[in-house]
């Protein structure tokens, strides 16, 4: 692993310890719902991940789709970052859920309802589960392209997961950020938000670079077997023509 | 919320650090299968 990448992990340990601490120890409690308030802190970093990296995965989509005839090197990064994005963005989607739930079930006493925020967080992980199990099972050339078009239309289910508390009542709480004026959270609070925050989208950062780099070296490597098998062919041919 | 609040705390942050990690043994297991492939 280079050097740099050894130092923005250092960082990113450092920064994601910090969040810990502030998160736990530092802000104030919840007056109304205590200590387990205080899961909103990773709750929110992980959609925050997750639109970050949807829309990482959508803009390689788009550029996959244009360059893939005209500049094979930049189609093969565009499809090799599409497939990091997407995986870290399902990670910090499932995560979402999890939280959300554990979440509900101490303060509602359900761990699900089927309310549009909730509903269409699930029908996004969804989608994007199946972008990544197509990739894994389809094969042919056709794939990526398939793939590359399914991101698109996946990520329009991200503006609505999005707008979906300002468009309908939900049981979900009000947003945190953009909502109406006087809702969210306290400033007391929000130390703990910006920590976490900025250590799960570098630790998202971080881990997506790897991924991409594992995929780039495995689809190139696939590319010269292809390009490999071709050469051998017209000898093969030929020396099936002369028998 | 008491107790139940405080176990549904520790379990979501135990599940977004457990989540992370085993995510992070995945791509180290990529990583090096790629680079044992590309020598």
């Amino acid at each position: 692993m280079k050097v740099w990448r050894w130092l923005w992990l250092l960082v990113t340990l450092g920064v994601l310890a910090q969040g810990f601490r502030v998160a736990l120890f530092v802000v104030p409690r919840d007056a109304a719902q205590g200590d387990v308030a205080r899961v909103i802190y990773y709750h929110v970093p992980s959609w925050a991940g997750m639109g970050l990296f949807f829309a990482i995965n959508l803009g390689c989509s788009l550029v996959y789709l244009a360059a893939r005839n005209r500049n094979q090197a930049l189609a093969m990064k565009a499809d090799s970052l599409a497939v990091a994005s997407a995986e870290m963005g399902v990670v910090f989607c499932l995560i979402g859920l999890v939280t959300g739930s554990l979440w509900g079930r101490a303060v509602w006493g359900i761990w699900w309802t089927w309310d549009a925020r909730l509903t269409s967080t699930l029908v996004l992980w969804l989608i994007y589960v199946a972008y990544l199990l197509l990739r894994r099972f389809a094969a042919g050339p056709q794939m990526r392209t398939l793939a590359a078009v399914m991101a698109i239309f996946g990520y329009l289910d991200v503006p609505l997961v999005y707008m979906s508390t300002r468009w309908w009542r939900t049981q979900h709480p009000a947003p945190v950020f953009g909502g109406a004026p006087g809702s969210g959270l306290d400033p007391s609070m929000m130390p703990a938000i910006w920590w976490n925050l900025a250590g799960w989208l570098m630790w998202g950062i971080f881990i997506a670079s790897l991924r991409y780099v594992s995929e780039y070296r495995a689809q190139k490597a696939e590319q010269e077997e292809a390009l490999r098998a071709l050469d051998y062919a017209p000898g093969q041919a030929q020396m099936a023509g002369g028998r | 919320m008491g107790d139940m609040g405080h176990r549904h705390l520790v379990i979501a942050y135990a599940v977004t650090i457990g989540i992370h990690l085993a995510y992070l043994g995945y791509v180290a297991m990529k990583f090096r299968a790629g680079k044992r492939a590309a020598k």
